[in-house]
């Protein structure tokens, strides 16, 4: 792997309030969003990914002045995602800050969406946001939408696949299951995923601590990890993940 | 004065937040006058090459372009915007480009046999393999990380080339300069500081 | 539509200016300037009282449109809960047993909301619960697992499931009589803690959120009692069960052995014995989404994998998939479903705007219940197999989609509803 793994620090917003829900369910306040990702950039945070929780649920966009003032703070990529659903708001968003857009519950209903947002903007600034929820009972996971609200009927290698056929360029895999819990990544579920899959991946969801990594090390292909309330409710920070990492031979970028 | 080719491609907010935070002074134009006025000329470019170029051609901007840089203009190119210096592309189905550095722009996988484990796009931070050092960037500078986002790499004559990208086990231009044409297939301008000072060292070349 | 056509859909004319109205609510549909409830939304009675003809009584508005329940949102807002929680560590102080004895007994069935009263009762208060649970009609999957859950982060739980086929006819019995499946069950649910307190000689009995949070007549919200008549009786022949005195319950084969269960204790009872009951959201600010993150962090809860039916919440009242047809039964009576429910208090806690609450109304209220469709239809069919001669006492013993719809369109009050010839549905003549 000659790519460093990327460290993407995740903000939930609702409202440009920082927020962390539990399994994809609550608004619970943290804090200011700027404030977070501008401390996250100075401490070596490769990407920021913002995801607006509650915009496909009110069928509303406000988070472009949150992008621009968080886009002012940084100078790493920013991809944002929630309630994207038509080539304005695509647009919108990356006149205003945004590099790559993340899409999921428009997609169900639009698949024709993603053709038209790839063949502008190139595949590449493409995001497929996967929520991930465990069905125990037939053994599988399950694609939800809608913040993990509604079922799509896809099994996430399935919803990938398509996905790919028609121009996204990356992933974002979260379990729904574990995150915003701490108890861990879903190493289960990333390592069924990756091998499956030929474009990169970001995993998110329930990092618990560094101890995650020496779990993820011998994950080939593991491309970047996305994390949330690790970070928000300072249990440790970026560089402390990114010199684990160095000690388990795992490359990452380090300023 | 350094002109920003405004041609609907391209995320121009982040370079000029960039150029900005350097100092530089820029305008973003599709102006004729304008860039015949500036001494550098930077080409920005995301998403697919057909596109890129057929905007080019459409506001006459690939001429205005091929035009200043005979008279020696310093022309940069970031990503889209360096895949465009070449002669054609591959990306779906075959494109013209301004073709002022002779080569062409080719799908990553064409480099790796099909047992390669490498994923497309290639997404993230990467070192970067000095071959030449024309451009006068410095040490600290030349050993950082920089971002790339892209499917497509642009295939050339080694002599172009200032730097490599080692990705997986082959390697592809990641810089490339022909006398005052200069490509970067990384994005400059969300690449942390180093991007900053890297774009930095490259304009100050071209002034001198 | 034949269904239709059984119904005097004179009624509901959208041009009709004095629709008739049903259940003694208000003509003049309001919504409440500050939440999303409307002036129709019922309060909670004294369950055995409950009978079709009885005018219900209603959530208080006032001048300015602002209901109850956002007054005393805003009235607790200025509560200094020091010293409401010293009032609770004296109650504590008083009951505690230190000796193995159970001291306080906490009804719940595995929602966020017990949990979080046991666990706090337990472990920051030290005493020692008795956590009792009447089953919920067909528990939902995550619902067991939260029971279960819940009973592994540290509880003994009391257990009582009632014979199925009695509660299976009483749910009928009452859809048919007062389209309300969950009143029996409310019954059950709501005397059996007073009575273990009386057979087990457990005198404290701490329940979770006044009911004035949600805009009951607000003599209760200046103590932490819950008022005695609720659950008391003085006469058992006063008693309606699903909409029917006890005697007509006769008609359907239940006897008093059927039925005792869901008689409420007997006053003199509750005073011999000195049964206290107490609100828990008396002395502590109870906000149900946070109640949902301490008990996800702390007692292993795990909200549902998808949204309920009718709303966009996944960690609301999940257990019971009764709950589904119930929501759809009070949109069909109030006009008020799930999602008004839900986002009401939500909107009073801060976590929803008013306006995002009312876009989710209009998304959500009212949803049919599709997904455990099957299941609830079995549950309320009475069928000869099961129940023998009783099935032949029903007209249409088996219940299904179009016996809902039946029966859906005789509760419908006219001066809620209209009926558009065009798209041939009803329609709600104002909404939020």
């Amino acid at each position: 792997m000659s790519v460093n793994l990327r460290i993407i620090p995740r903000l939930d917003i609702r409202n440009n309030k920082l927020i962390k829900p539990y399994q994809f369910e609550g608004v619970k306040e943290i804090g200011n969003p700027i404030t977070f990702a501008k401390k996250y950039f100075k401490n070596n945070a490769d990407e920021i990914l913002i995801m607006d929780v509650v915009a496909s649920l009110y069928n509303r966009n406000n988070k472009i002045d949150i992008i621009k003032k968080i886009s002012k703070e940084v100078s790493i990529p920013i991809i944002v995602g929630g309630g994207i659903r038509s080539l304005e708001d695509a647009d919108n968003l990356f006149k205003n800050g945004a590099d790559k857009i993340a899409l999921n519950t428009a997609v169900l209903e639009n698949p024709n969406l993603i053709k038209k947002l790839s063949n502008k903007y190139g595949s590449q600034s493409i995001v497929l946001s996967i929520e991930a929820k465990r069905n125990s009972k037939n053994n599988y996971w399950e694609a939800l939408n809608n913040n993990g609200r509604d079922h799509t009927g896809y099994e996430i290698v399935e919803w990938a696949k398509k996905n790919i056929k028609l121009g996204i360029g990356e992933i974002l895999l979260t379990s729904v299951d574990n995150d915003g819990t701490l108890k861990g990544l879903d190493i289960n579920l990333i390592d069924y995923f990756l091998d499956k899959i030929s474009i990169p991946t970001i995993v998110s969801g329930g990092m618990k601590d560094l101890e995650d990594i020496n779990k993820i090390k011998n994950i080939k292909n593991l491309n970047a990890i996305s994390v949330g309330s690790l970070l928000h409710y300072k249990k440790t920070n970026i560089m402390k993940i990114k010199f684990h990492a160095k000690k388990y031979k795992i490359n990452v970028r380090i300023k | 004065m350094i002109s920003i080719i405004d041609y609907g491609v391209g995320n121009i907010f982040n370079i000029k937040k960039c150029l900005n935070n350097i100092g530089e002074k820029f305008i973003v134009t599709n102006s004729e006058r304008i860039i015949n006025d500036s001494n550098i000329i930077l080409l920005p470019g995301v998403g697919s090459f057909g596109y890129a170029s057929k905007m080019l051609r459409k506001t006459n901007l690939d001429k205005i372009i091929k035009k200043n840089v005979k008279k020696g203009k310093f022309l940069i190119g970031t990503c889209v915007g360096m895949q465009l210096l070449m002669d054609q592309s591959y990306e779906k189905g075959i494109h013209t480009g301004l073709g002022l550095i002779s080569g062409q722009v080719e799908h990553l996988k064409n480099l790796y046999s099909k047992k390669n484990e490498a994923k497309y796009p290639c997404i993230g931070y990467s070192k970067l393999n000095f071959v030449k050092n024309n451009l006068k960037i410095k040490n600290e500078t030349n050993n950082k990380c920089f971002y790339f986002v892209h499917s497509y790499y642009v295939n050339t004559n080694k002599k172009f080339i200032i730097a490599n990208n080692k990705y997986y086990d082959k390697e592809y231009p990641a810089i490339i300069q022909k006398d005052n044409i200069i490509g970067l297939q990384f994005h400059f301008e969300i690449s942390g500081n180093s991007g900053q000072k890297l774009i930095s060292e490259i304009i100050n070349y071209s002034k001198k | 539509m034949k269904i239709i056509k059984k119904y005097n859909l004179k009624s509901y004319y959208l041009g009709d200016n004095n629709p008739k109205i049903f259940y003694g609510l208000p003509k003049e549909i309001k919504f409440c300037l500050n939440c999303s409830y409307s002036n129709q939304k019922p309060n909670s009675e004294q369950e055995y009282k409950h009978s079709i003809s009885k005018k219900k009584p209603l959530i208080k508005f006032d001048e300015q449109n602002i209901c109850s329940a956002c007054k005393i949102s805003n009235y607790k807002k200025e509560i200094d809960w020091k010293t409401r929680e010293k009032e609770l560590i004296e109650l504590c102080n008083k009951y505690r047993k230190n000796n193995g004895e159970y001291d306080c007994i906490v009804p719940g069935s595995g929602g966020k909301d017990s949990m979080f009263a046991s666990y706090i009762l337990k472990y920051k208060y030290k005493m020692n619960p008795l956590t009792v649970t009447w089953s919920p009609h067909i528990y939902t999957e995550w619902g067991k697992k939260n029971f279960y859950n819940w009973i592994a982060s540290g509880f003994d739980n009391y257990l009582f499931t009632p014979n199925t086929k009695v509660q299976r006819l009483l749910t009928r019995l009452s859809m048919e009589n007062i389209f309300h499946p969950f009143q029996p069950f409310m019954m059950g649910q709501m005397y059996f803690p007073p009575k273990i307190a009386i057979k087990l000689n457990i005198k404290l009995v701490f329940y979770g959120e006044n009911p004035t949070d949600y805009g009951n007549q607000s003599k209760e919200d200046k103590t932490s009692k819950k008022n005695l008549d609720y659950f008391s009786v003085k006469n058992t022949e006063d008693i309606f069960i699903s909409g029917l005195k006890i005697n007509e319950l006769k008609k359907y084969g239940l006897n008093k052995n059927d039925l005792s269960n869901y008689f409420p204790p007997k006053i003199e009872d509750l005073k011999k014995k000195k049964i206290d009951v107490r609100y828990l959201g008396y002395f502590i600010k109870w906000e149900p989404q946070k109640n949902f993150y301490f008990v996800s962090e702390n007692c292993n809860f795990l909200p549902a994998p998808e949204r309920s039916v009718g709303t966009y919440s996944k960690y609301s009242s999940i257990d019971d998939k009764m709950d589904d047809l119930h929501y759809y039964t009070t949109y069909i009576k109030f006009g008020i479903g799930r999602a008004t429910y839900d986002t009401a208090q939500e909107i009073r806690n801060g976590q929803l705007t008013r306006d995002e609450g009312v876009k989710l109304v209009r998304k959500y209220d009212g949803e049919y219940p599709f997904r455990f469709e099957k299941e609830l239809f079995e549950y309320l069919s009475i069928d000869k197999n099961t129940f023998g001669k009783i099935s032949k006492k029903f007209k249409d013993p088996i219940f299904d989609r179009d016996y809902l719809e039946i029966l859906t369109n005789k509760f419908r009050s006219p001066h809620l509803w209209y009926f558009d010839k065009k798209h041939k549905k009803f329609i709600l003549r104002k909404s939020i």
